[in-house]
């Protein structure tokens, strides 16, 4: 059936076009202007496509937070043969934008055994618990590689939060550029940025080093942040240190640009900050539960920013906005 | 919102304009004959006041913006930008879609979403993360532990559940 065939290669289209890098808009021309018939059948995909997202997006708004456990058939025989046992939770996040996701990824050491790259996007989450039953969670916008055999990570950028079993013989370490952070036994944050690492501790007691020199020792309710070589220690409260992880976000007296940085990383909206506000500290909690437009606000509110939607939402909705003016 | 005050030339909207036969061709070629015109004057308008950079290049971001547009338009149910005897059908499920009342259009998606949940957990996870997370196929791979291939079928396996339905309430 001739239809059929089009529908195919329709929806091939439709699939390459959901990635943002999609450039191939001549091609995707041609293809259209082949005949009538194929402008039809794409155009309804993409009609009912864009209706799907919309009900989804709808279900994440309102649905509550759900973990149904679900055995993955891994297609992958590698990844089968070495061992790995993955299962998989999933559940809708809190924010609208993007899904939390537990992996438990069980890692043995092995011929081969390679270190595990993790990675989030802005407003996602991501879980990792090792052999010695040592768990990572990640933050949005973030990546961290574990060890096969556990008892190291590497933060390659953003913000993970460790919780370390204890084992004296054995240290566990956090490698974030030249930082070096080890703990016996432990609950503690970690944000690497551009130039700068801070480590707060939750429990227990961490050593932070920074290339091999400098070391400082953090215990409960202490952090560090280490930038060019020099670290300076603060206060960090446990609700400033874990509210991300349970849905919010707490700040005190923390300038302007890095409450920035926090949002974008935890929510994945885009806020921009006013030249006359860059200057200032914020004190305060920002809940990020409810629909996103709720948030939207409560954001612009709370800091006296703009919070904008993603680039291409933006413009939809002003276009429409700008039609129904001139009706 | 007052950023920016009139109109006044960019980059982007000299792309635009370097590039006006491309974007209208790629309309004309969507069927969009009745509307190029008004989607190229907004286009105009809105480009004008883009100063920063774009992703993932100008001209992608352009043609990206002219296809909101020209969905936008059809989700607004404007009969008059559609060749009626061509778009009758797409027409009549849009229209059904954006009126929320409708009950058959609530089954349809309805019936989507199910069939997408039916494909199991994974499939509609990397759904979720690809289309509405926007997350690169490969880097959902590594998220999972899975190979590329693996994320390449289930989207495959999820975009062939949205095309179903419609072969099930197509008119005769």
């Amino acid at each position: 059936m001739d239809d059929d065939r089009i529908e195919n290669e329709a929806l091939g289209w439709l699939l390459a076009l959901a990635d943002p890098r999609f450039e191939k808009w001549e091609e995707l021309t041609a293809w259209l202007a082949i005949s009538p018939e194929h402008a039809r059948i794409f155009n309804m995909l993409q009609i009912r496509e864009a209706a799907l997202l919309e009900e989804l997006a709808l279900q994440s708004q309102t649905r509550p937070r759900k973990a149904p456990d679900v055995e993955v058939a891994n297609d992958d025989r590698p990844w089968a043969s070495r061992g790995f046992l993955v299962k998989f939770a999933a559940s809708v996040a809190v924010l609208a934008v993007g899904l939390w996701i537990t992996t438990e990824h069980h890692l043995k050491d092995g011929p081969g055994s390679a270190w595990k790259e993790i990675r989030t996007a802005a407003g996602g989450r991501n879980k990792l618990q090792m052999a010695d039953g040592s768990r990572v969670e990640l933050n949005g916008a973030s990546a961290v590689t574990v060890a096969p055999g556990g008892r190291e990570a590497r933060l390659l950028t953003g913000q993970a939060f460790f919780t370390v079993s204890h084992n004296p013989s054995q240290p566990f370490k956090v490698i974030a550029g030249d930082t070096v952070i080890t703990d016996l036994g432990t609950e503690f944050d970690v944000v690497r940025e551009t130039g700068q690492v801070t480590v707060r501790v939750v429990q227990g007691e961490v050593g932070v080093s920074i290339s091999g020199r400098r070391s400082v020792r953090l215990g409960a309710g202490q952090g560090a942040v280490v930038s060019g070589g020099s670290v300076s220690t603060f206060t960090a409260s446990r609700a400033t240190t874990t509210a991300w992880r349970q849905g919010r976000l707490h700040f005190e007296d923390a300038p302007m640009d890095m409450v920035i940085v926090q949002i974008e990383r935890t929510t994945g909206l885009h806020v921009q900050n006013a030249p006359q506000s860059a200057a200032r500290r914020f004190t305060g909690t920002l809940q990020l539960d409810g629909p996103p437009d709720a948030l939207r606000r409560r954001i612009a509110l709370l800091l006296g920013v703009k919070v904008n939607d993603p680039p291409l939402e933006a413009e939809a909705k002003e276009a429409s906005a700008i039609r129904d003016a001139r009706r | 919102m007052t950023e920016y005050e009139g109109v006044a030339s960019s980059r982007l909207a000299q792309i635009l304009v370097s590039n006006n036969g491309k974007i209208r061709a790629y309309l004309l070629a969507r069927g969009a004959g009745d509307v190029v015109d008004d989607v190229l004057q907004e286009m105009w308008i809105r480009a004008s006041r883009i100063d920063r950079p774009v992703e993932p290049s100008p001209l992608s971001y352009l043609f990206r913006m002219a296809e909101h547009l020209l969905l936008d338009i059809w989700r607004q149910g404007n009969r008059r930008s559609m060749r009626e005897a061509q778009w009758s059908e797409a027409y009549q499920e849009l229209h059904e879609v954006s009126a929320e009342s409708h009950v058959l259009a609530n089954q349809k998606v309805g019936i989507v979403v199910g069939r997408l949940a039916a494909m199991g957990a994974r499939v509609e996870h990397v759904f979720r993360r690809y289309r509405l997370d926007g997350v690169e196929q490969r880097l959902i791979a590594e998220e999972l532990g899975v190979s590329l291939s693996t994320v390449e079928k289930d989207l495959r396996k999820a975009y062939t559940a949205l095309l179903k339905v419609g072969r099930d309430f197509d008119a005769v």
